[in-house]
């Protein structure tokens, strides 16, 4: 045991000393590789595991089985508590199993080029944005891991801390925690396999389902940022977020059309739905905010358009986002990207963000 | 209902227990209980557990006080006449010996189970251990499982060569604690509305690995969403002023 406590005490004072000798970029780098490498693994691997999900002192067990096959993703997840709730996604088709709402909501997405989704990178921008401290040798779980810290720089997105196994480069432990330190929520595996292979059945909507009311909805266009109709601009936006990614879908149980913007620190995301999908009124009517652990879910009105923001951002970063976004009415897709290009006939837009 | 107020009570009383401030006396017949009663049981697993995780405590050193331990197993035992060996001190270390994740999944001991974490890293394949357990499961994929869930958390429905095991815990039957399912016509903050829900989804597509199990569990969860505190009305357009300098356009 002293043994033990000694040695882990010299790591630490050689964790300092390395911390004060070398570079910040060094650090950053090294900690981006663990989570580019956790990346990988989570979107890539197929795995089955048990984690506690807790937030507001309350924790929830679910299970999470993710299979990747000849080119395809299939997941499940599954709340093993109170709710029953499930996500499944089979290839392109996404479903969600709400017992509790007699609901099945299931969205077909476009077949796109990669296999995986994208997600934010994670590049050499995020240093200005979070502070990454030395990767840490740790113990968790009984297992050998890297620990990983991001704290925030800045009250516009959480920290993280990350306990990676050091083999599979799971994680084992996550936790988001606010600009002041406060965990926010934290997902611990309780148990976690890597799958050989795992049966087509495990991915069959749960029995029972087959009798809830199914709402379907499907992509209309899937298009990059590049050619959209709709240009939106942000007079400006919380440090270090950008556009990743623009699309026009339409979601379960309507038809109409809205626009999705997804803004990204690169760690964080935040998805704006701009458009029809919640009426006016209801809009107005609920104007909030929300906050589920580090979850966050904004409805309000965006240029006189019913708009939902989610994201896992502090409510401040969404109604941020929210609030600088104007419908460009003048900007075509062709035209060069000017900082300050509201043309001539913009008149309201231009006005608006007055010093 | 009134069970429910009974069950909480217990609960509490477990959770002091748990946390060391229940009474001698009182802990004796908890400990009494908690052998015969196998919901007790559970929610002592999920308990200690769940306050592990939650104090981020590393969890093979959770185990029970051993006095408590030693009431547990000697009811165990005489009730079972199984292993009596089988002690919650036993953790970490032994469970390396597939023969005795054998027993250990198959739920014996309390003691063995609570708070034990098996970890296990596979040279080999661990499909006899795997497969023992759940022979009869191919049949009876997870969509069952909300009713039996405890197998199969800890035992994929069918697995075959060459699976890692990287963490493996006695399994836990969660039904029965911290978080309430969601009651009908109660709490106004349980609002989980399903328009919400598909927005929430339709993020989730687009989150970074790391957080699409957050962001998803929000959306599949049973915990009261948390409203935002009421605030003045319209606080709208042009309010932000935060950091003015960046000004971008989006094509």
């Amino acid at each position: 045991m002293a043994a033990l406590a000694l040695r882990r005490s010299a790591a630490m004072w050689l964790a300092a000393l390395t911390a004060a000798t070398l570079p910040i970029g060094a650090f950053a780098s090294e900690a981006r590789d663990w989570l580019e490498r956790m990346n990988k693994a989570l979107s890539e691997r197929s795995y089955d595991g048990t984690f506690f999900h807790t937030r507001g002192g309350r924790a929830e067990s679910m299970r999470i089985v993710h299979r990747v096959q000849e080119g395809e993703v299939c997941e499940r997840l599954m709340s093993l508590d109170g709710s029953g709730r499930e996500f499944v996604r089979r290839g392109n088709e996404v479903s969600y199993v709400l017992p509790d709402q007699d609901m099945v909501l299931t969205e077909e997405r476009p077949r796109t080029g990669g296999l995986l989704p994208t997600f934010p990178r994670i590049d050499d921008r995020q240093a200005e944005f979070y502070e990454f401290r030395p990767v840490k040798k740790v113990r968790v779980m009984g297992r050998d891991a890297r620990f990983i810290a991001l704290t925030p720089r800045d009250p516009f997105r959480y920290g993280y801390r990350v306990w990676i196994d050091a083999r599979s480069h799971m994680p084992l432990k996550t936790e988001l925690h606010d600009a002041k330190g406060e965990v926010l929520e934290r997902i611990a595996f309780a148990n976690l396999m890597l799958m050989r292979s795992i049966s087509d059945e495990t991915f069959r909507l749960p029995a029972g389902s087959e009798r809830y009311r199914r709402v379907y909805s499907r992509f209309i266009r899937a298009e990059s940022s590049a050619g959209v109709r709709k240009v939106w601009t942000t007079a400006s936006l919380p440090r270090g977020f950008r556009l990743t990614q623009q699309v026009e879908q339409t979601l379960p149980g309507t038809d109409r059309p809205v626009s999705h913007l997804v803004f990204s620190d690169g760690l964080a995301s935040v998805s704006v739905f701009i458009g029809a999908a919640v009426t006016l009124e209801a809009a107005q009517q609920q104007v909030g905010g929300t906050q589920q652990g580090a979850a966050t879910t904004l409805v309000t009105v965006i240029d006189g358009k019913p708009a939902v923001v989610v994201g896992e951002v502090p409510l401040r970063t969404a109604r941020m986002i929210a609030s600088q976004l104007k419908a460009a009415r003048s900007a075509s897709p062709s035209e060069p990207r000017r900082p300050a290009a509201p043309a001539a006939p913009a008149a309201p837009s231009a006005a608006a963000p007055a010093p | 209902m009134s069970a429910d107020q009974t069950d909480g009570e217990r609960e509490s009383q477990l959770s002091a227990m748990f946390d060391g401030e229940l009474p001698a006396g009182e802990c004796e017949l908890v400990a009494r209980r908690l052998a015969k009663d196998e919901n007790l049981r559970r929610s002592w697993d999920n308990y200690s557990l769940i306050g592990a995780v939650m104090r981020s405590e590393p969890l093979a050193r959770r185990h029970l006080a051993p006095q408590v331990a030693a009431v547990v197993q000697a009811e165990r035992s005489a009730a079972t006449s199984k292993r009596p060996e089988e002690s919650g001190l036993a953790a970490g270390q032994s469970v390396r010996q597939r023969s005795s994740v054998l027993r250990w999944a198959g739920g014996f001991g309390v003691a063995a189970a609570v708070g034990a974490v098996a970890i296990f890293i596979s040279g080999q394949p661990q499909n006899e251990t795997v497969v023992a357990e759940t022979s009869e499961n191919p049949a009876n994929p997870p969509a069952q499982v909300a009713g039996e869930v405890v197998e199969e958390v800890v035992i994929p429905a069918v697995s075959s060569e060459g699976d890692e095991i990287i963490l493996a815990m006695k399994p836990t039957e969660p039904e029965s604690y911290v978080t309430p399912p969601i009651r009908e016509g109660a709490a106004p903050t349980v609002t989980a509305p399903v328009q919400l829900a598909n927005f929430v989804a339709a993020h989730s597509a687009v989150a970074a690995p790391l957080l699409r199990h957050s962001t998803l569990s929000t959306l599949i969860t049973s915990a009261p969403i948390v409203e935002e505190p009421p605030r003045a009305p319209r606080v709208e357009p042009t309010a932000v002023t935060d950091d003015a300098s960046a000004r971008g356009e989006i094509l």
